[in-house]
C-alpha cells in the first residue's frame, strides 16, 4: 500500500514539474499565437477537373504577399500546372495564389497571394544548437497549432543541408515556420523521421533568401518542366560530388561486410548492419544496407538522385554445390527489378543485360537494368544486382539502385563498389 | 489368299481373310467385301491371281478409281508379305498377302507373359530412377536452405510411381485409337528413355555453364530445353508404327519445333508489352577456381550506358508522342 503511494507520487510529481515550465513557456506562446496567427497561412493544391487529389500544407509570410512554402505540398501543381489551382488560407479569407519560384533541391516554393499578414523577420541563419524554438503550421488542416522544440544542428547524413529538429511536426504542418526565441524564422518545416517518435527537419533559412531573389519562371507545364529539369541536373551533380567522387576516390579505409571489404561509403550514406546464422547455423550472412538521406521526391518518378546500396556476404559450412543451388534461388529475391510497361509516360520500359563478369579480385554475376525517365532527359532509373561465383563457400551479393541519376553517376558508383570488392580482409 | 482390311481414322474396323480368289471388292451385293459407301463403285475393285499366279488388284472402271500414295492406278502387283492401302472413293482399304511360310491365322496377342510383366517393372524402375537423379543433381535440392529434402523426395518418388504407369496406359489408349497395338512395356520403355535424356540434358546445361560465355549459353539452354519434345514426342507418336518412319517422325518434329517457335515469339511479344525485365541469376559453384568465361567490368558498364541510351531513345519517342497527342 505504502509502495503504492509512493508510485502514485512520483507521478504526481512528475506531470507537476513540466506542467509549471509550460505554463510559463505557454504564456510566450499564447502571444506568439496571436501575434503570428496572420502570417502564417495554409497552402492548397485543389484539382481543377478530372481525377487529381487535392493537398494542403502551410506557408509563412516572408515579404508582403509572399508566401515561402515546400515544394512538395505544391508539387502537383508543378508537374500538371493545368489541372491544378493554388489558394491560400489566412483564417479568415481565401485567395488565389501564384507561384513565382521553387527550390527542389532544399525543398522550398515562393507563392505570390493577396494576404493581408505581416511578413515575418528572417533570422540571418539557423542560430546555435541547443536553441529553443517553435514552429507553426496546419496539422491535416484542422487548425493552426504550435509546437515547441529544441534546433540541434545540422543532420550529419546526406547532402542536402537538413535542421536537426527535436519536436514531433506533423502532416500538414509541411511549409511551416520555425521560430527563435527572437520570434526570427530560422527555418521551414519540411519532414519528419520515420523511425523516431519526436525527430523532425527543417530548411535553413539562408535557402530562403536565395529564393526571394531567384527570377520569377513562366507557370506552364513546358516552362516549370524546363526549371525542373535545370535543378534537377544542379541535384544530380551534387549528388555525384558529395556520394560517388569519394567513393571512387577510395581515400578512406575500407569497410567490411563479413568476409569481404570494399570501398567506404561517405558520410551522406545511412547504413544499416546486420548479421546472424541462418539455415540452421549452416549460413552465417553479414548484410549492410546504406542510402542517401533527405533526397528529393518528384511527383511522379519519386524520388529522385537516390541511392541505395545492398551489400551481403554469405559464408557457408554446407557443401559448395548446395550453397550455389541456394544462392541462384535468392539471387531474384528482393531486387526489385520490376516490370514497366511501354507507354506509361513516366518510365521507359527496362533495358536489361545479364553476364559474367570478372574484377581484379572476383567474379560476378550481373544483372543491370536500366529505365530512362520520360519527362527528364539524362536521368533515370538503374538496378545492378551482382552475386560473387569466385569462391566455393563464400559468396557476396551486392545490389545497388539509382534513381533519378545519370548513367554517368551510376556507372561510377557501380565501378567502385564491384570493382573494389575483394575478399578475405575481413576479421 | 489374302486379307482385306477396310479402315476409318487408320484404325481397322472389319477385316476379312479369303482363301479363294478372285476377291471382288464393291458397293454391290454381289461383291465378296462390300462397303457401303456412295462414293465406293458397285463393282470396284477386284483381287486376282495372274497367269504367273503373283497376286494383283485391278481398278474395275469405278467412279473414284484406285488410289495409293495419293496417285490413281489401274491396278499393282501384291508381294508375299506386303500390306499396301488403297482408297476407294471415300473408304481406306488394306490389303495384306501373307508371306510364303506364313499361316493364315491371325493370332490373337498373347496374355502378358511373366517376363514381359517383369521388363515392364523394370522400365518403370528406370524411369522412376532417372526422375529420382534429375531432382538429385538439382544444386537446389541441396541448399543449406532446403529444410524439406525427405519430404520433397518421398512425394516425387511416390508422384512418379504412379504417374509413370498412368501416362504409360494412357499412351498405350491413345496409340490403340489410332489402331496400333503397343505393349504397356514399350511405352514404359519410351518414357524411361525420354526420363534419362532429361538428365543428360540436365548435366549438358549444368556443364556448358563452365565453357560458354553466358550469351552462347542462354541459347544454348534454350535449344536443349526443345530438343526434347522435338526429339521425343515424335518417337512417342510412332511407337508401334508398321514401315518407315522417317516422314512421320519429321512430320511430328515440324510440327512441335513450330509451336515451340510460335509460343516463344507469344511469350516474347507478351514481355515486350508488359516491360518485362530480362534477367538471369543461375549461378553454379566454381569448380577449381573456374566460374566460366567472364567479361570485364568496363565493357560491362559500358554495355549498360548503351542499354540507358536505349532506354533513352525510347522515352524520347514516348515523350515527342505524348507531345504530340497533347497538341
Amino acid at each position: 500500500m505504502r509502495r503504492l503511494l509512493v508510485a502514485l507520487l512520483a507521478l504526481a510529481a512528475l506531470a507537476h514539474r513540466p506542467g509549471t515550465v509550460s505554463a510559463q513557456g505557454g504564456r510566450a506562446h499564447e502571444a506568439a499565437f496571436e501575434r503570428f496567427k496572420e502570417s502564417v497561412v495554409t497552402v492548397e493544391v485543389l484539382p481543377l477537373a478530372g481525377e487529381a487529389r487535392s493537398s494542403l500544407g502551410s506557408g509563412w509570410l516572408a515579404a508582403p504577399g509572399r508566401i515561402v512554402t515546400n515544394y512538395h505540398v505544391v508539387g502537383s501543381y508543378i508537374r500538371h500546372p493545368a489541372r491544378y489551382g493554388l489558394r491560400v488560407k489566412d483564417g479568415r479569407t481565401t485567395v488565389p495564389a501564384k507561384l513565382l519560384a521553387f527550390d527542389l533541391i532544399n525543398d522550398l516554393a515562393l507563392l505570390e497571394a493577396a494576404v493581408p499578414g505581416a511578413p515575418f523577420r528572417l533570422a540571418p541563419n539557423s542560430g546555435q544548437p541547443g536553441a529553443p524554438i517553435i514552429a507553426f503550421g496546419n496539422p491535416e488542416g484542422l487548425g493552426q497549432s504550435l509546437i515547441e522544440g529544441v534546433f540541434n544542428g545540422y543532420a550529419s547524413k546526406g547532402f542536402i543541408d537538413r535542421m536537426l529538429l527535436s519536436m514531433p511536426l506533423n502532416p500538414g504542418m509541411s511549409g511551416g515556420p520555425i521560430l527563435s526565441a527572437r520570434d526570427e524564422v530560422v527555418g521551414t518545416n519540411v519532414s519528419i523521421s520515420w523511425r523516431a517518435n519526436s525527430l523532425s527537419f527543417g530548411v535553413p533559412i539562408e535557402a530562403v533568401q536565395a529564393l526571394l531573389e531567384a527570377p520569377t519562371i513562366e507557370a506552364t507545364e513546358r516552362g516549370l518542366f524546363a526549371e525542373v529539369n535545370r535543378q534537377l541536373a544542379l541535384l544530380e551533380r551534387r549528388a555525384a560530388e558529395r556520394a560517388i567522387q569519394p567513393l571512387a576516390e577510395g581515400k578512406d579505409t575500407p569497410m567490411t561486410v563479413g568476409g569481404v571489404s570494399l570501398p567506404r561509403l561517405p558520410e551522406a550514406f545511412e547504413c544499416w548492419n546486420q548479421t546472424g546464422p541462418e539455415a540452421r547455423d549452416q549460413i552465417v550472412k553479414t548484410s549492410i544496407s546504406c542510402n542517401l538521406q533527405f533526397t528529393p521526391s518528384l511527383e511522379e518518378v519519386g524520388e529522385v538522385a537516390s541511392i541505395e546500396v545492398l551489400v551481403e556476404h554469405y559464408s557457408s559450412r554446407a557443401n559448395g554445390y548446395g550453397f550455389y543451388g541456394g544462392l541462384a534461388q535468392r539471387g531474384p529475391m528482393g531486387v526489385g527489378i520490376e516490370a514497366r510497361a511501354p507507354g506509361n509516360g513516366v518510365i521507359s520500359p527496362p533495358e536489361c543485360r545479364s553476364d559474367r563478369v570478372r574484377t581484379e579480385h572476383a567474379v560476378f554475376n550481373v544483372n543491370a537494368c536500366s529505365y530512362a525517365y520520360v519527362h527528364h532527359p539524362g536521368l533515370g532509373h538503374f538496378v545492378l544486382s551482382a552475386m560473387s561465383v569466385s569462391r566455393p563457400r563464400e559468396a557476396a551479393y551486392v545490389v545497388l539502385h539509382g534513381r533519378g541519376v545519370s548513367g554517368a553517376t551510376f556507372s561510377s558508383l557501380s565501378r567502385a563498389l564491384l570493382g573494389g570488392l575483394r575478399f578475405g580482409s575481413g576479421s | 489368299m489374302i486379307a482385306v482390311r477396310l479402315l476409318s481414322d487408320a484404325g481397322v474396323v472389319r477385316e476379312q481373310v479369303f482363301r479363294e480368289l478372285p476377291v471382288l471388292i464393291g458397293r454391290g451385293p454381289e461383291c465378296d467385301f462390300v462397303i457401303l459407301d456412295a462414293t465406293v463403285s458397285r463393282r470396284h475393285a477386284r483381287v486376282y491371281a495372274d497367269d504367273t499366279g503373283t497376286l494383283r488388284v485391278e481398278d474395275l472402271g469405278s467412279d473414284h478409281g484406285l488410289v495409293t500414295d495419293e496417285v490413281r492406278v489401274p491396278g499393282a502387283a501384291l508381294a508375299p508379305g506386303s500390306l499396301s492401302r488403297y482408297r476407294l472413293g471415300a473408304a481406306e482399304v488394306e490389303l495384306v498377302v501373307p508371306s510364303l511360310d506364313d499361316t493364315a491365322e491371325f493370332k490373337p496377342a498373347p496374355p502378358m507373359a511373366r517376363g514381359s510383366a517383369l521388363r515392364a517393372a523394370g522400365w518403370c524402375a528406370a524411369g522412376l530412377l532417372a526422375i529420382v537423379a534429375r531432382a538429385l543433381c538439382d544444386p537446389s535440392f541441396w541448399s543449406p536452405w532446403q529444410q524439406e529434402r525427405a519430404t520433397m523426395l518421398s512425394s516425387l518418388v511416390l508422384g512418379a510411381a504412379v504417374a509413370l504407369p498412368v501416362f504409360a496406359f494412357v499412351l498405350v489408349g491413345l496409340l490403340r485409337i489410332v489402331g496400333r497395338r503397343v505393349p504397356v512395356t514399350l511405352a514404359l520403355r519410351a518414357f524411361a528413355l525420354v526420363a534419362w535424356a532429361g538428365v543428360l540434358v540436365g548435366a549438358l546445361d549444368a556443364l556448358a555453364y563452365y565453357v560458354l560465355p553466358k550469351q552462347l549459353l542462354g541459347w544454348l539452354q534454350a535449344l536443349l530445353a526443345s530438343a526434347l519434345p522435338i526429339l521425343f514426342l515424335p518417337y512417342l507418336a510412332s511407337l508401334g508404327r508398321t514401315g518407315p518412319n522417317g516422314r512421320f517422325r519429321a512430320g511430328w518434329a515440324a510440327a512441335i519445333a513450330a509451336l515451340i517457335v510460335a509460343s516463344g515469339l507469344a511469350s516474347q511479344l507478351s514481355a515486350r508489352q508488359k516491360g518485362t525485365p530480362s534477367v538471369d541469376f543461375d549461378v553454379q559453384v566454381p569448380i577449381l577456381g573456374r566460374s566460366g568465361p567472364a567479361k570485364n567490368l568496363e565493357p560491362f558498364l559500358d554495355g549498360m550506358l548503351d542499354d540507358f541510351e536505349t532506354a533513352q531513345q525510347n522515352a524520347e519517342k514516348e515523350r515527342r508522342e505524348s507531345a504530340e497527342a497533347g497538341g
